[in-house]
C-alpha cells in the first residue's frame, strides 16, 4: 500500500468515526427524550382521564336517585295539598338545579357567586324535603369579590349532601347547616361547611352497621378530585374534615376548603 | 499548500475569537454554573494562538515549547470540569494521576522540541471516559428531554468529537507527518467543531 494510500485510509476511518460519534450521539439521545416525552405524556393522559371519570362520578353522586326521588316526591306532596303556587316555585328550582348540573359539569370553572346559585337552589330544595326541621345560612364576606373569584364546579355540592343526608337527617330536631365563605386575600379564600348532625364519626359508625358506602365513596371521589386538581398545577385546595365534638361540646362536622391563589381562569364562566 | 494553511489557520481563530465574544456575552447567564472558568480558558487559548503562531515566525521559536504546556495546562482544565460536573471523587483522582504520570513520562523520555505525543492521546482517551460517564448520568435524568439547551451537552460533544477525531490522527501520525497538509487540515477540521460546540454551548443559554 503507497503511502498516499495510507493517508487516505486513516483521514477516511477518522472521518467515518467522527460521522458515526456524532450521528449515534443525537440518535441516542433523541431516542431518549422521545421516549420520555411519551411516557409524560402517557402520564399527562392517564391523569386526564382520571379526572374526568371523577367529574363524571362527582356529576352522578349529585345526580343520585335519591335526591331527584326525594325532591319530586317533596313537590308531589306540595300538589296534593294544592299548594300550586309553591309546588311551582319548587318545581321551577328542581328544573333549574337540573339544568345547572349539566351546564356546570362541563365546565373548568365557575365564579363563586354562579356555586353560591347552584347551592341555594339546591338547599331550597332540601329544605323542602325537611320541612321546617332545617335551615341553612349563607354567610358570604364583604370583601370577597365573588363575580371574579373561581372555583371548580360542584365541589361544594357533595360536601352540602353528605351534611345533609349523613348528619342533619339522623339527628333529632332542628337541622342547621351553615356555609361561610371568607376572604384570604386578593385571590385566595376560605369555605367552611358547618353542620350540627350527629358528626362525622357516628355517621361513618352507622353506615359500617347499614354497610353503606355511599358517604365513604363520595368523600374519596372528592380527595382523590381534590388531589387530581392539584396535580394538574392549576388549582391548589387545601381540604380538611373533622367531628366538631372532639374540639367543643357541639356535635356535627366542619369541613374546611382553602382556594389558594394560583387558580386557573382559563374558562371561566360569569 | 501556504494559502490553505493560512485560510485553515484564519478559519480557527475566527471561530476562537468567536467563541470568546460568545462567552463574554452571555456570561451574565453562566457566571454562578461550572462553565464560569471557559471565559478565562478561551482567552487563556487567544492568547496560545497568537504566541504560537508570532514567536515561531519571529524569533524562531519552536512551537512545541508553546502548545505542549498549553496540551498540560489545558488536560488539567478539562479533567478539573469534568470533576465539577460528574462530582465523582475517585474517579477524578485516577484520571489526574494517570495524566500526571504521562506528562512526567512525556518530560523525561519525549522531545521537548516536538508536540509530546502522548500525553495527547491519553488526555482523549481519559476525556473518552469522562464524556461516556456524562452521557450516560444525562441519559438517567429527567433533563435529557432538553439536551439541545444543556451546554454541559455541548461542551462535552465539542470534546468527545475532537478527541475521537485526535486520537487515531496522532496514533498514524508516523504515517500522516505532523507539519503534513491532511495533518493540519483534519486538526483544524477538529478545531472548528470544539468551538462551534463552544459557541453552541454559551448560544444555548440565550434560548433557556
Amino acid at each position: 500500500m503507497s503511502k498516499e494510500e495510507i493517508i487516505f485510509l486513516s483521514l477516511f476511518c477518522i472521518v467515518l468515526l467522527v460521522v458515526f460519534s456524532i450521528v449515534f450521539l443525537f440518535a441516542t439521545f433523541n431516542n431518549r427524550k422521545n421516549k420520555l416525552l411519551q411516557e409524560q405524556l402517557e402520564s399527562k393522559l392517564n391523569n386526564q382521564k382520571r379526572q374526568h371519570e371523577l367529574e363524571l362520578n362527582a356529576l352522578r353522586a349529585q345526580m343520585n336517585p335519591h335526591f331527584v326521588h326525594n325532591s319530586l316526591n317533596a313537590i308531589q306532596y306540595y300538589i296534593q295539598l294544592n299548594e300550586v303556587e309553591k309546588s311551582e316555585d319548587y318545581l321551577a328550582k328542581f328544573s333549574k338545579l337540573m339544568r345547572q348540573f349539566f351546564e356546570y359539569s362541563r365546565k373548568q370553572s365557575i365564579s363563586i357567586e354562579n356555586e353560591i346559585g347552584l347551592l341555594k337552589n339546591y338547599l331550597d330544595i332540601e329544605k323542602l324535603r325537611f320541612e321546617d326541621n332545617f335551615n341553612y345560612y349563607l354567610k358570604i364576606d364583604k370583601a370577597l369579590d365573588t363575580e371574579e373569584l373561581f372555583l371548580p364546579p360542584m365541589i361544594l355540592q357533595p360536601i352540602l349532601e353528605n351534611a345533609i343526608n349523613h348528619g342533619i337527617f339522623h339527628k333529632e330536631g332542628q337541622g342547621e347547616l351553615i356555609i361561610e365563605f371568607t376572604s384570604l386575600n386578593e385571590s385566595s379564600f376560605k369555605v367552611e361547611v358547618i353542620d350540627n348532625g350527629i358528626g362525622i364519626n357516628k355517621a361513618k359508625a352507622m353506615n359500617l352497621q347499614k354497610l353503606q358506602t355511599h358517604t365513604e365513596h363520595s368523600s374519596y371521589v372528592l380527595e382523590e378530585r381534590l388531589m387530581l386538581l392539584k396535580e394538574s398545577k392549576n388549582w391548589n385546595i387545601d381540604f380538611k374534615i373533622i367531628d366538631r365534638s372532639l374540639n367543643s361540646n357541639q356535635t356535627g362536622t366542619k369541613v374546611t376548603l382553602v382556594f389558594k391563589d394560583d387558580l386557573n381562569v382559563e374558562d371561566y364562566d360569569h | 499548500m501556504e494559502e490553505i494553511k493560512l485560510i485553515s489557520r484564519i478559519l480557527l481563530w475566527s471561530f476562537q475569537i468567536a467563541a470568546f465574544i460568545a462567552a463574554i456575552l452571555t456570561w451574565p447567564k453562566y457566571k454562578n454554573t461550572t462553565q464560569n472558568t471557559f471565559l478565562y480558558f478561551l482567552g487563556f487559548v487567544i492568547i496560545i494562538e497568537f504566541l504560537g503562531y508570532f514567536l515561531p515566525n519571529q524569533f524562531g521559536v519552536k512551537s512545541a515549547y508553546i502548545y505542549n504546556p498549553f496540551i498540560v495546562i489545558s488536560g488539567f482544565y478539562y479533567l478539573f470540569w469534568f470533576y465539577k460536573i460528574l462530582k465523582i471523587k475517585k474517579l477524578a483522582i485516577i484520571l489526574f494521576t494517570v495524566f500526571i504520570l504521562v506528562i512526567i513520562n512525556a518530560i523525561f523520555l519525549e522531545n521537548a522540541t516536538k508536540i509530546w505525543k502522548s500525553p495527547l492521546i491519553i488526555l482523549a482517551l481519559l476525556i473518552l471516559i469522562n464524556s461516556t460517564v456524562f452521557y450516560s448520568k444525562l441519559l438517567n435524568k429527567k433533563e435529557v428531554v432538553y439536551y439541545n439547551n444543556n451546554p454541559e451537552f455541548w461542551i462535552v460533544t465539542g470534546l468527545i468529537i475532537f478527541h475521537i477525531g485526535i486520537l487515531p490522527l496522532f496514533l498514524f501520525q508516523k504515517y500522516l507527518g505532523i507539519g503534513a497538509f491532511y495533518f493540519r487540515i483534519t486538526i483544524a477540521i477538529l478545531n472548528l467543531i470544539l468551538y462551534g460546540c463552544f459557541i453552541t454551548s454559551f448560544l444555548c443559554l440565550r434560548k433557556k
